[in-house]
């Protein structure tokens, strides 16, 4: 169930109007010569200011790029297996299902002189969340019944059931601590806006769109971060930022647009990262949206629109290949996977899907179909709309900005909508629970046999039970299609060629740069 | 004239309630809520209960509206829900990003349109005056992110000769002259020009209209210099629809740089509007436009100042 929408902060504008990309790639031109072994480091991120900073407060993407360098969390994910790391807990044990005694590293100082890390700080975040009932309650932390430091370096959190993905979801996506003595003394909005970590780089100004990061010098890992600074920028167009970059007013962007890749990749002056994301692009239908006679209701036309969608077109034409086509939920390397492409065909099969639309007795209808500001989404869904019409449905497109898109969907006043979406934890959970599960998705979809086994998948501890429970969940999905997938975006950089060390991450929010260096 | 100016600064307090009451209608009834956009929808629904309890939104709206004005009438327009700082701040950190800008933009429309508009006026129907007009039409019909991405190609990609992006950031505040002010170059051309078109048009009409004059014609009788006639007798009449529509337009460029502001990246006040309509973060929504606002009518009542200065005859 841990899942962050992508806000409007997020990619929501970045490649919007303007004529972004009327130059477009042919402005390859003279960067500037960069000095050797330079100590800082300027990223280009995209939105158009960086949002809330501590992480007792739900963050949008770009704040959280820079939150994820101020900060180290208990555990980190080790991307090329996916497995959970040890990082400020050391151990972790789970003496009885309801009960995990966490170590934390001895040792390491907080940031600007507040001290050491401790169990004490654990505590004090946990309840904190507790207390104000933040939004990690209803994402990683809502198994929690009590938490309590034994000791200095140990920590005891109670569940209130057993709750297999503890490790990467309760220790993971919320297991960011922040400083209790930093906290209290600055209080919640000081500390908000910059608050004091634990990670290789502590904030040393904030202003407008514009953060800069200084070295932390007491950092736990001896000759880390690399970097002095880091200077973030906010720039909203993608196009600006790749110019900033080419022009050397800039060192590092993220989010550029994927048809500037093309071209990128044959220049020697950068380095292109494009990753596989913890993301997909999908089609979700409200089942309970008060019309109950709505073809959609019945999942042969769901499955028939899912055999229309020549998903491979999808990542061609608008992503310019810089994504995985998929139809099931569960990205590459996470427990669960299989493959991309398990039901439907990457190019879709009409026949089948006509098939499908006849056996339900469904000739054709029209249905409005909502999606939000991003603009690669709006060609995203004209390009579906096309497809669909082959079946006989039609699309009514509306646009929305990001905040009307929330209001229709989080009050159910919708039909159907076409968005993207960013997993947060490296557990099946993540990509399960809230969007099928009677309790919380947005679909009405409510299936007892389905919640008893996205139940049944959270809360059991033997890894092997749980992945075939969620083979299980992924088939059943696929049968019904309460959603449809398209795809898993990647996540790029670009970066300066003389630039090292940067390690890409499937998760969106995740630029660490305590390993960045010029060579 | 001080009485004049005491009427309209009566009225300023009305203008503004009609813009406030406007601006908090315009926010409440757009639909999208600010608490489930700041918390996410998987929120507990007592941290939403707790915010709207913050941000006085599980009130009636008048009662909303009320408290709003009442913190305001005190100089605290609230505290952003998204960016967890006062407005005030907010805007002391972007307005004079904005009046920079402004001022860089009016200056670039100011030093092309005067001498622009008055050859143009004096050689009437010339080739000057032909391509001062065509020059006016350009202005008119380019839209003025289309010209930003065209001044990019030329002075920045092609020339690299200026700077893109870099207005407000420390890199370019902790630098030189040149590496402070270098950056807003190109966004102020490209903000200025609709501005240069408007206010050349005007010159030279109201150049032409003060140069056909009987006084003009006595000027010259008289033997004065050219010079002294177009500069002392023709352009300071023709001056003053001019300098009131400078002054207008001014007041506008705060408020309209959003595009530019978006493509320079410039951390200015539209850039901050729009993020915040987007996000539904209604105090910072009422409390920028409420501050555009008051540039806008202090720059109309200046405007209206300044004619009596330049038209002794004029008397309010």
């Amino acid at each position: 169930m841990s899942k962050e929408f992508r806000t409007t902060g997020g990619r929501g504008i970045t490649r919007r109007g303007f004529g972004a990309g009327a130059l477009g790639t042919g402005l390859l031109l003279g960067a500037p010569a960069i000095a050797q072994g330079k100590r800082d480091l300027r990223v280009g991120t995209w939105g158009g200011e960086f949002g809330n900073l501590s992480p007792v407060i739900r963050s949008d993407i770009q704040g959280s790029l820079v939150m994820y360098n101020v900060f180290d969390g208990l555990v980190t994910i080790n991307f090329k297996d996916r497995s959970i790391m040890p990082n400020m807990a050391l151990e972790w044990t789970n003496p009885d299902p309801l009960t995990w005694r966490i170590k934390v590293r001895e040792g390491v100082k907080w940031q600007k002189g507040f001290g050491e890390f401790t169990a004490e700080d654990v505590e004090y975040t946990y309840n904190f969340h507790i207390s104000s009932k933040s939004f990690q309650m209803g994402t990683s932390l809502f198994p929690i019944a009590s938490v309590k430091a034994d000791g200095k370096y140990v920590v005891e959190v109670k569940t209130k059931m057993p709750f297999g993905a503890f490790p990467g979801i309760t220790m993971g996506y919320g297991g960011t601590i922040i400083s209790a003595k930093a906290h209290k003394e600055m209080g919640n909005d000081a500390y908000s806006a910059t608050p004091v970590g634990n990670g290789p780089f502590q904030i040393e100004s904030k202003k407008g769109t514009e953060i800069v990061l200084a070295r932390h010098p007491e950092y736990w890992r001896p000759g880390f971060p690399k970097l002095d600074r880091v200077v973030y920028r906010a720039i909203p167009d993608s196009t600006t930022r790749l110019q900033a970059l080419q022009k050397g007013e800039l060192d590092f962007v993220t989010h550029p647009d994927p048809k500037d890749m093309k071209a990128l990749r044959k220049d020697s002056r950068y380095t292109v990262k494009s990753t596989p994301g913890w993301a997909w692009d999908y089609q979700q239908f409200n089942l309970k949206s008060g019309k109950p006679d709505a073809p959609f209701h019945n999942k042969l036309v769901r499955q028939a629109i899912s055999y229309a969608i020549d998903r491979e077109a999808i990542v061609n034409e608008i992503y310019y290949g810089e994504a995985i086509a998929t139809d099931n939920q569960i990205p590459a390397g996470y427990m669960g996977h299989r493959q991309p492409m398990l039901k439907y065909p990457k190019n879709g099969d009409l026949k089948k899907a006509k098939e499908l639309m006849a056996q339900a007795g469904v000739k054709g209808y029209e249905v409005e179909v909502i999606t939000s500001d991003k603009d690669w989404l709006r060609k995203e869904l004209e390009l579906v709309a096309a497809m669909v019409s082959q079946i006989g449905i039609t699309y009514k497109i509306k646009n929305m900005d990001m905040g009307g898109f929330n209001s229709l969907w989080l009050n159910k006043k919708f039909d159907q909508h076409l968005e993207d979406i960013t997993l947060v934890a490296p557990d099946p959970d993540a990509t399960s629970w809230w969007f099928l599960h009677g309790q919380g998705n947005a679909s009405g979809y409510n299936v007892p046999a389905m919640d008893a086994m996205l139940d049944g998948a959270r809360s059991e501890l033997d890894p092997a039970k749980r992945e075939a429970l969620y083979h299980k969940i992924v088939d059943r999905t696929l049968e019904e299609c309460p959603i449809i997938y398209h795809c898993n975006t990647n996540n790029i950089q670009i970066y300066n060629s003389k630039i090292q060390g940067f390690e890409p991450a499937p998760q969106e929010y995740t630029e660490k740069l305590d390993t960045v260096f010029w060579s | 004239m001080w009485s004049y100016l005491g009427r309209r600064l009566i009225q300023v307090p009305l203008v503004l309630l009609v813009v406030s009451l406007m601006t908090f209608a315009i926010t409440r009834a757009t639909p999208g809520d600010p608490v489930t956009i700041m918390l996410g929808m998987q929120t507990s629904p007592e941290a939403a209960k707790a915010m709207r309890e913050e941000f006085n939104l599980d009130r009636s709206l008048p009662e909303q509206y009320g408290l709003w004005i009442a913190k305001v009438l005190t100089g605290d327009l609230g505290r952003s829900m998204r960016l967890n700082d006062r407005v005030t701040t907010l805007i002391a950190e972007r307005l004079p990003i904005s009046l920079q800008l402004a001022s860089a933009g009016m200056l670039f429309a100011l030093l092309v349109s005067i001498p622009l508009g008055v050859i143009a006026a004096l050689r009437r129907n010339s080739w000057i005056d032909y391509l001062c007009t065509g020059y006016t039409v350009l202005g008119f019909a380019v839209p003025n992110f289309g010209l930003a991405l065209i001044l990019i190609y030329v002075f920045s990609i092609r020339l690299d000769w200026l700077p893109i992006t870099g207005i407000g950031s420390s890199e370019a505040e902790a630098g030189g002259f040149w590496k402070h002010y270098s950056p807003f170059i190109i966004p102020a051309i490209a903000l200025g020009s609709l501005q240069t078109a408007m206010l050349t048009r005007l010159l030279r009409s109201s150049m032409i209209d003060v140069l056909s004059q009987d006084y003009m014609r006595t000027a010259r009788a008289k033997g004065l210099l050219p010079a002294n006639i177009v500069i002392i007798h023709a352009l300071k009449n023709a001056m003053i629809p001019f300098v009131t529509m400078a002054a207008v337009q001014f007041g506008y460029m705060i408020g309209v740089q959003v595009t530019i502001e978006y493509i320079f990246a410039v951390p200015g006040m539209g850039s901050a509007v729009l993020n915040a309509v987007i996000n539904r973060d209604f105090p910072v929504i009422q409390g920028f436009t409420l501050v555009i606002a008051v540039f806008f009518l202090v720059m109309n009542i200046l405007a209206d100042m300044m004619y009596a200065l330049l038209d002794p005859r004029i008397r309010y």
